[in-house]
């Protein structure tokens, strides 16, 4: 059963959140907030995540997805909203779900900017495992390509008014998203390889690429997270930038097994 | 190096980014990767990626919005200029 409502982040603002409670609780299946990403990546993996959810409330996990302020059914807005607050949501998050599942251990598993954001608060406060899916590891990076992305949108769809990103009155506009104009700055100052150490519980980093061969950045990361994170690499579609579904039944079965092993 | 190499390698790594299930000899020298092949913004981004870690070019913000990424012409054209 899937139990949509709101829960409260730190300033009061509700956050929407969809719990999925199992049938029967497996006491070795612990908790799992998803953490999502944003901007049009959000929409696309919306499905393949709430499926994933699906799964795992199957195999007897308690989980919560939610949307961080500012994005999807949440309140707030994507003008005001910087890093911090999304940090902070996903705190908010893992304390709502410990609540809903009556027991205080959980699991972030996080797809790309929810990745990141589930490493660095399990970095922060620890945690029984974290399951990173595509992380973004160097936000610098991340950026210039979503400026890639937005300039490529512009040419493409040129004359459709269509594809532009603006800024002014304050707030920047990212493809149809408001964002604060500090957000895109929040972001360019993350690097995992530089601010992570090294992991005090079992970690799953997920490399999703057209290759199998670990990237230069997965494995710096990799030895920055030390001996205890594990690397799995899928060679699989970027479900995350596509419009149509894409068949993320690998991905599934290799959460669910992380899971087990942990 | 020769056009024919760099569209060679243009074709092949275009079919491997964007795991498409073609043979890259398949993709026409003057075919629109937008029109044909169903390249979005995402795929174009991908297809410039590739080419900055295949060649190790750099591209600028000032090279897009001149089809220099639309076909496997344009792009050979574009990198051939970038090359030392």
């Amino acid at each position: 059963m899937e139990q949509p409502g709101y829960f409260k982040a730190l300033d009061g603002l509700p956050l929407y959140g969809v719990y999925h409670a199992p049938e029967r609780a497996a006491k070795r299946a612990l908790p799992v907030v998803i953490c999502p990403s944003l901007f049009e990546e959000r929409k696309s993996a919306y499905a393949p995540l709430r499926r994933l959810a699906l799964r795992l409330q199957a195999a007897g996990h308690s989980v919560l997805r939610f949307d961080y302020r500012g994005s999807g059914e949440s309140g707030g807005q994507g003008a005001v909203r910087r890093w911090q607050h999304l940090r902070e949501d996903v705190a908010v998050a893992r304390k709502t779900l410990a609540k809903l599942a009556g027991r205080r251990d959980s699991i972030l598993l996080g797809l790309r900017l929810g990745a990141t954001l589930a490493l660095q608060e399990t970095q922060r406060v620890g945690g029984e495992s974290v399951i990173a899916l595509a992380p973004i590891v160097k936000g610098a990076a991340q950026v210039r390509l979503w400026k890639m992305r937005s300039k490529i949108r512009a040419e493409l769809t040129e004359g459709s008014g269509q594809g532009k990103s603006r800024e002014g009155g304050g707030t920047m506009d990212f493809d149809g998203y408001e964002l604060h104009p500090s957000f895109f700055d929040d972001v360019a100052a993350l690097d995992l390889i530089k601010e992570a150490g090294p992991l005090s519980c079992p970690s799953r980093i997920v490399q999703i690429a057209h290759k199998t061969e670990a990237l230069a950045d997965t494995t710096q990361l990799m030895i920055a997270l030390g001996p205890r994170a594990k690397l799995e690499v899928l060679k699989m579609e970027p479900f995350w930038d596509k419009l149509d579904d894409v068949d993320t039944a690998p991905l599934e079965e290799m959460v669910l097994k992380g899971l087990n092993d942990i | 190096m020769a056009d024919e190499a760099i569209e060679d390698k243009v074709r092949k790594m275009i079919v491997e980014r964007l795991m498409m299930k073609i043979k890259p000899s398949e993709i026409g020298l003057e075919d629109d990767l937008m029109k044909k092949w169903d390249a979005d913004s995402v795929k174009i981004m991908e297809i410039v990626i590739g080419l900055e870690e295949l060649f190790g070019i750099s591209v600028a913000d000032e090279d897009f919005g001149k089809g220099n990424f639309l076909t496997v012409k344009a792009i050979t054209a574009f990198v051939k200029k970038r090359l030392p």
